[in-house]
Order: C-alpha cells, then structure tokens, then sequence
C-alpha cells in the first residue's frame, strides 16, 4: 500500500514551471530514492512533499489523506521526518536535550504529555528513550556535550536522532552524504540501514514501526545500495520509475546522463 | 485646510531630509541607524554655532549647512572604520545596539559641548516672511524646506539610479563578493555610502535649524519619524521613502483637522496599518 | 539537563565549582538586597528598589529575546500599561486589594501582548518586528499625553501606597522599607516563575526555535504558537513590574512607554549578558551604580553608557555573566589539573 501519492504535481516559480506534474507513489517501508541531474526540480519536489513550499496544483497525500496545503509541523505530527542537506540541530542546547526536545514536542502534539506540569526535567521514560536513540547513533558518550561543539559527523547523527525521536512513518532524507568522504558515506548507508530494521535485530526502528525512506541523492553507490525504487527526474518531468536494475538498463535514463561521463560509469558499475 | 497641509507636507519633507540618509545607509550596511538623529542635531548644533542666532542669508544658511554635513559626514567614516566595520558578520540586534550606543556618545558630546539649555534659530531674511497662495498665508521658510526635500530627493535619485557612483553603490549592495569578484572596490563604496549617510544628516540638521527649538531631545523625535518613513517606504529604497513621506504628511494633515484632540496620533496609526498591509513597505524592500 | 550535569561535577568535587561559587553570590546578593533598608538612606533604598523592579521587567524581556529570538522594542509599553492600571485602580480607592490590582497589571500586559503577537508574529520578524513594537509604544506614549482623564503630559501622581488586605491580616506597605520588601518578595516570586519557565520543557522548545525556527517546525513544535507564548509571558512581567513600580515611584507618566524605558532592558541585557537568566538583573545593577556615579556629570553619563556598550559588542559578547562564567571555568579548571 502506498504511504505518499504524488498527483499531477505542478509547481512554478513566477513565469517559470519547474515542475510539470508528476505523478509517483512511495510504497510503505521501501527506500524510495530520487535522482536526477542538477536544476531537474528534485528538491522542489521534495520541498513540496514537506510542505516547505506548496504546489501550484495537484495533490500531496500521505496516508491517504491529502496534506497538500498542511503546513511542515503539521505533516511531521503526521508522522513525516526530515533532514537537511547540511545537519541542522539546536545549538544552544545538549546532545540530550535536542532529542529530548524531539521526543517532548511528539508527546506534546499527540496529547501524551507524561512529565508533571511542574516538572522542569523530563520525564524518566522521555530520557530512556532519548539515551537509547542517541546509543543507537552512537552519541551516547556526547549526551552532555553542546550540539554546537560537535563535529559534522557527529551533528548529521544527532539530526538523525533527532528526526527519529518524532517516530516517522516516512523519513525523507535531502542528500544524506552530501560532501562526505567515501567512509563517512559508507556509515551514513550504513546508518540508514539500521534505520530500517527494527530495533529487536539491532536496528534503529520502534516496535511495530514500519519505516518508509524518501532521498533526493548524488552519489550513486549510496543509492544502488540502498534503494529499492528509483525515480529519474529531468526538467521538471519524470522520465523513470522503477527497480533499480530496470532503472540501470533504462535507455532513456542513460541518455540523459550520457553527457556526464562518470555518472555514466556509475550506472554501469 | 491648504494652510494645514502646507505644514504637514514640510512637516514631511523635513521626516524626509532625515529619512534620506537612514535609508541609504540600511541599503547599503542592512544597519538600522538608531545614532543617525544624534548626528543629525549634531548637525543644527554646528550650524549654530557657525551662523549665531541670526543667519545673514538663504546663502549662510545652506554654506554652513553643507560644511556642517561634511564634518558630520567625516565623523560617519570614523564610526564606520572603528565601530561598524568590525560588526559586519554578527548578529543584526548587535549592529543596531551598537549604533544606539554610538547614539549616546555623540548625544553625550553634545550635551557636554553645548549644554542642555534650549537654543532657537531665525530663518534667514527672505525666509522669515510668508506669501499668499490661493489666498492663503504661507511661510515662505515652509516652501524653502519642501524644495529643499524635494531637490536631494532628486539628487538623490538621480545618483542612485543614473550615475556611475550610484550604480556601483547599487552593485555593492546586491552582492558585496560578486562586486569584490569584479574588481569593484568594495569597503571602499562602501564608505562613500556611509559618509553620504551621515554627511546627508548633518546637512538635514542644518537645513532644518531655523525656528526649531533646538534641545538635546530633538534628534529622538526626527529619528523615530524617519524610522517609520523608511520602514513604510520600504526599507532602503529611497523612492519608498520620499512616497511614504507624503503619505505621512497627508496623515498628520487628517490628524491636525478631524483628531485635534490627539495630534501625532494617527501617524502610528497608519504606521502600523501599513507594516501590517505590506510587511516589506509599499514600494517593498531594496537594496538602494 | 545542564543542572544535573551540575549536581554531578559538585558531588566529585565539593568546595568550588561554577555553579556552587554563583549561588553563594546570588546567595549573598539576596541578603544584601534584603537587608539593604538598614544599610543606606531612603534616597538610594528607591533607587535599589526601582532597579529590582527594572531588573525584573528586563528578565521577562530578556525572556523573550534570548529564549525565542524576538527583539521587541516596545516594551516599555506594556510597562506603561501595567503602571497605569495600578495608578489608576489605587487613586479609585481599591488599595486594598493591592494584589489582585498587581495581577490586573500582568494581564494586561499579556493582553495586549497577544494581541500585538496575533496579528504581528505571522507578518513580521527581525527589524519590522522591532519597529512595529517601536511605533506601538510611541502610539500609546501620544495617546496617554493627551488623555485628559489619565493627566495627559503630566501623568498620574500623588499614588499612594497601599495597605493590602489578606481577609485576616492587613499588611502596611506605605514606608518605603516595607514596599521596598514587598518589591523583594513579587521579585523572588516573578523571577522563580520565570526561572522554572525558562529551565523546562518550555524553555527547551523556545530554545529550539530561536535557533532554527524551520527545523523547530520539523521537529512538529508549533512555532508560531511558542513564539506567541513567550510573547504574552514577556508581557505578563512587564505589567506586573510596571504595577508594582507605580506606587512605588508615586507618579506615572507617558515618558513610561518612551523609547528610552523600552531600550532599557535592551542595555541591561547586553551588558550583563546574553543567553544568561541572571544576566539582566546583573547589568541593571551596574548600570545603576554607572548611573549614580556620574549623576553630576552632564553629557559624561552618556559618553560612559555608550563607551561600555560599545566596549561589550566589541570585546566582551558574552556579558559580564558569560565572561565571569568563562573566568570561573578558566581557574576552578587550572585547579582541577593541579
């Protein structure tokens, strides 16, 4: 069953149409990768699946329910996740408290409040569980440290963190490996993976959570390893849909990533 | 009635000789200059004491005028080389405390310079008199002051947007690394802009000397007026606020005939209707 | 979380640790403050009083800067209106009822506040906010200067101070040591609701929007309904203090909502430092002895202000309560390596 129904998506800035409705379906629990080359309207799209920006017509459901006007917190308290391109978490407060703050802010909007209204600490399970998801990324050690001393690995975990402390149904994840190197890229795979299972085989996902994984991606290798779909986007349009090997063989997809050689390369690799 | 508007539009005019210079300023440094009323009494104060009590003429008025906007426009570099350059990167509330505490300094000097005591100035002969304009009396020194507002409103104008100066001023403001990258020298625009800014609130402070009571509050009321224009007109974008200082005059013109009772009043008023209506000004916001 | 953190460090190390060393200062702060009738003339007792009343408005400024990332420049309106509830209910004879009068102030300023926030928070932020607060203050500086029936320019005076009435007890606050304990007492009570509010959940969230307000939304924090809480609890503050300090000073004028009283909290903020709770109340402190000092020296007094002002953005960011923070870490760790 499909958990995002994109509907004849169409979005323009002024006079310029960047997306030409686009029609796609993310079933649940797959990793649901997009590509493209650069300025193909990926971003947008994704954007318009977060409710950063609204289309101009067409119809966003999630869930079966048409949230193509709902604003970003809403859709989160939907049950969306999201990370940024670059790591966004709180400065000024802990490593603990960033994902504290996530999991209060869930409890909060799903009226499950569970810590005395006097109380100025969190509650016990609210810190088990923010411990656990900051063990699961492994920052455990770094609870207590300000999120603004933290490394750039150390922040794109925590983020992870973080977006998982809203218990998504769809995490959609904007280039998770963007200018890393190879072996922070293989961790983040790595990551994500983990993000996938659930947390009785040593993965990262609640008890009868079924993770669905949305990524706009550059890097090829991370997506052959990790999505099961793949949709090609160029001008605005949806030239692909598919596995990933029908999506390799594409005639079409390798014509238009015939002019960048490496890419080339990389989808016959 | 014509009466009335004839003292609201120099009313205007004068907001606007202030509003000038904080506009360009903001275009160029994204600044809110809370110390540009201060360099604006600067500006009366050295007017002032350059021509006395009594001005000699139209001529006397507008020479010191204009010196007293060059030494004002000089003390605008050293603020710029020694307090705002240094705040480039940093937040925008720091920028604007700093500039309020630049505001204390120059009040401060003031007041211990010239003392707290109230000072007037006399228009210039030619200027003291009035004449009859659709049988109506109207000071001669009003109009002087609407030409005077609507002569740099076109210099002004004429420099951002025709001459070369101005162009790159512009340039500078829409993307100080591109300018950097082009081979513009960049602080360098910036600095005749900042100068311009202040040099424009001495000028105004002069200008405006005659029959104000001159105190160390007066900058505080200029400056609040001047805020509001720009912030109407559009932050920034010198047009907006020659437009949105005739909106304010038309406004205080409503206010002095049909709400005697609270004079100043509607022009908050309208203020904030207009923020509200079109939060980026009604010209919206630009850089210069 | 920081005071667990806290709680931990005292237990390895006992004697003098940053958090141990400032509550012995606030500690002794307090009982100077306290017993600061036996200790000076009644001319600068008010003078400690109304910086304590200053101190407390600008904490609940200081609320909404630091914790939610508004700057408003309006503050000193919800003051004025605080002040002139007060004025106004006690010269109409309900002195008794000094408490509940306190609490009338509070809601009007939240009142107002969230009125201002509803319409203003969707539409405006950074410098449009800051002015749009600017020019309501002014609005209702030039409004109140020509209300007849509050004193137009000159205000509300002879304010006396009340005898508050508990049912069974009745309460004399008209020497100025008694209200200025009573000043005391509505302090520690603001202040410690401010305090719980800004170190909990609350706290946390607002912290997270000041920060990255989009990513706060895609944590599902409603920020718009955040930012408007803080809003109205800034307001709150500043309406109590505003009706605490009427009687007080015995007059309110319009100069109240004037730009200079709406700057204040600004000043103080910044000196004593950012991001830090006590940081207000400390830099209302040392703008006062700044202030008393060169009360003969016209024109000096400005030049003075501004020199440290400018001396903080430039050099000391962080305040006196970030930098004597940072001085405290600095030696109790030289120590701790020894």
């Amino acid at each position: 069953m499909s958990i995002i129904e994109l509907d004849r998506i169409t979005k323009s800035y002024g006079p310029i149409e960047v997306l030409h409705g686009i029609d796609a379906r993310v079933d649940e629990g797959e990793v649901f990768a997009i590509i493209g080359p650069n300025g193909a309207g990926k971003t947008t799209l994704f954007k318009v699946m977060t409710g950063e920006s609204l289309a101009n017509a067409g119809t966003v459901r999630f869930d079966g329910q048409d949230v193509t006007r709902m604003p970003p917190h809403l859709r989160i308290r939907a049950g969306m996740g999201r990370t940024f391109q670059v790591a966004r978490v709180f400065n000024p407060l802990t490593a603990l408290d960033n994902v504290v703050t996530a999991i209060e802010a869930r409890k909060r909007a799903q009226g499950r409040t569970d810590h005395a209204w006097w109380a100025i600490r969190p509650s016990a399970p609210t810190r088990d569980e923010a411990m656990g998801l900051l063990e699961g990324v492994t920052l455990a050690g770094k609870a207590k440290m300000q999120a603004a001393d933290l490394s750039h690995g150390d922040r794109k975990r925590l983020e992870l963190a973080v977006t998982l402390a809203g218990r998504p149904r769809v995490l959609m994840m904007d280039e998770p490996t963007a200018g890393m190197s190879p072996v922070d890229r293989e961790q983040v795979s790595h990551l994500i993976r983990r993000v996938m299972k659930p947390e009785t085989e040593g993965g990262l996902s609640a008890p009868g959570q079924k993770l669905t994984v949305i990524m706009t991606e550059h890097d090829m290798s991370v997506i052959f390893g990790l999505a099961s779909r793949i949709m090609v986007m160029n001008q605005g349009k949806r030239i692909a849909l598919g596995p990933v090997e029908d999506i390799r063989n594409d005639p079409h997809v390798r014509e238009v990533y015939l002019g960048k050689e490496d890419q080339h390369e990389e989808l016959d690799a | 009635m014509l009466f009335t508007f004839i003292n609201s539009l120099t009313l205007g005019m004068a907001v606007f000789l202030v509003a000038a210079g904080l506009t360009l300023i903001f275009g160029i440094m994204r600044i809110l200059n809370f110390a540009h009323g201060a360099f604006f009494m600067l500006g009366a104060y050295l007017t002032s004491t350059l021509i006395g009590d009594m001005p000699g003429s139209i001529w006397v008025l507008i020479g010191a005028s204009m010196l007293s906007g060059l030494v004002v426009g000089v003390l605008g570099l050293v603020v710029q080389h020694f307090v705002l350059s240094k705040l480039e990167d940093v937040d925008e509330h720091f920028m604007l405390i700093a500039t309020y505490a630049v505001m204390l300094l120059c009040v401060g000097a003031i007041k211990m310079t010239w003392g707290l005591e109230f000072h007037s100035v006399d228009p210039p002969p030619g200027l003291d008199l009035g004449v009859v304009i659709f049988g109506t009396f109207v000071p001669s020194f009003s109009l002087f002051i609407i030409g005077a507002g609507v002569a740099v409103f076109l210099v002004l104008d004429h420099v951002i947007h025709c001459s070369w100066s101005g162009k790159l001023a512009v340039a500078i403001a829409r993307d100080g690394w591109m300018s950097n990258l082009m081979g513009v020298n960049g602080p360098l625009g910036v600095r005749m802009v900042v100068g311009a800014s202040f040099a424009l609130a001495g000028l105004a402070g002069g200008l405006l000397l005659p029959n104000q009571t001159l105190s160390p509050a007066l900058g505080d009321t200029f400056l609040l007026m001047a805020f509001i224009t720009i912030v109407i007109g559009g932050l920034g974008n010198i047009r907006g606020a020659f437009i949105a200082a005739i909106i304010l005059a038309v406004i205080d013109g409503l206010n002095i005939l049909f709400l005697p009772g609270f004079p100043g009043v509607l022009i908050y008023v309208g203020m904030v209707t207009c923020l509200l209506l079109w939060p980026n000004g009604i010209l919206g916001e630009s850089r210069l | 979380m920081s005071s667990s953190l806290a709680e931990r460090d005292s237990r390895r190390k006992p004697a003098l640790t940053r958090p141990g060393i400032n509550n012995t200062l606030i500690a002794l702060a307090t009982l100077t403050l306290l017993a600061m009738p036996f200790l000076t003339n009644s001319g600068l007792l008010y003078l400690v009083g109304t910086t304590l009343v200053l101190g407390v408005y600008s904490v609940g400024w200081n609320l909404l800067f630091s914790w939610a990332g508004l700057a408003s420049f309006g503050s000193g309106g919800l003051f004025a209106i605080g002040a002139y509830v007060s004025a106004a209910a006690i010269r109409a004879g309900y002195d008794q009822f000094f408490l509940l009068i306190v609490l009338a102030g509070a809601g009007a300023g939240a009142l107002v506040a969230m009125l201002v926030g509803l319409v203003a928070l969707r539409r405006t932020t950074g410098i449009f906010f800051a002015i749009l607060t600017l020019s309501l203050s002014e609005l209702l500086r030039h409004t109140l200067m020509h209300t007849r029936s509050l004193g137009s320019e000159d205000g509300l005076s002879n304010i006396t101070r009340p005898v508050l009435s508990l049912g069974v007890v009745e309460i004399d606050l008209t020497s100025g040591p008694t209200y200025y304990w009573f000043i005391c007492v509505s302090a520690a009570v603001i202040l410690g609701l401010c305090w719980w509010l800004t170190h909990g959940p609350f706290g946390r969230r607002l912290l997270a929007v000041r920060h990255d307000i989009e990513r706060a939304g895609f944590i599902g924090i409603d920020v718009h309904r955040s930012r408007l809480a803080a809003l109205v609890i800034s307001g709150a503050v500043a309406g109590c203090a505003g009706a605490i300090y009427a009687p007080w000073a015995q007059i309110v004028t319009p100069e109240l909502s004037g730009m200079v009283r709406s700057t204040q909290p600004i000043l103080f903020t910044l000196l004593g430092g950012l991001q830090s709770f006590w940081g207000p109340m400390i830099g209302a402190f040392v703008f006062m002895v700044i202030e008393y000092a060169t009360r003969t020296l016209v024109g000096i007094q400005e030049i003075i202000t501004g020199a440290i002002l400018l001396a903080v953005i430039l050099a000391f960011r962080a305040g006196i309560a970030g930098s004597w923070n940072a001085l405290i870490d600095r030696l109790t760790e030289r120590r701790a390596d020894k």
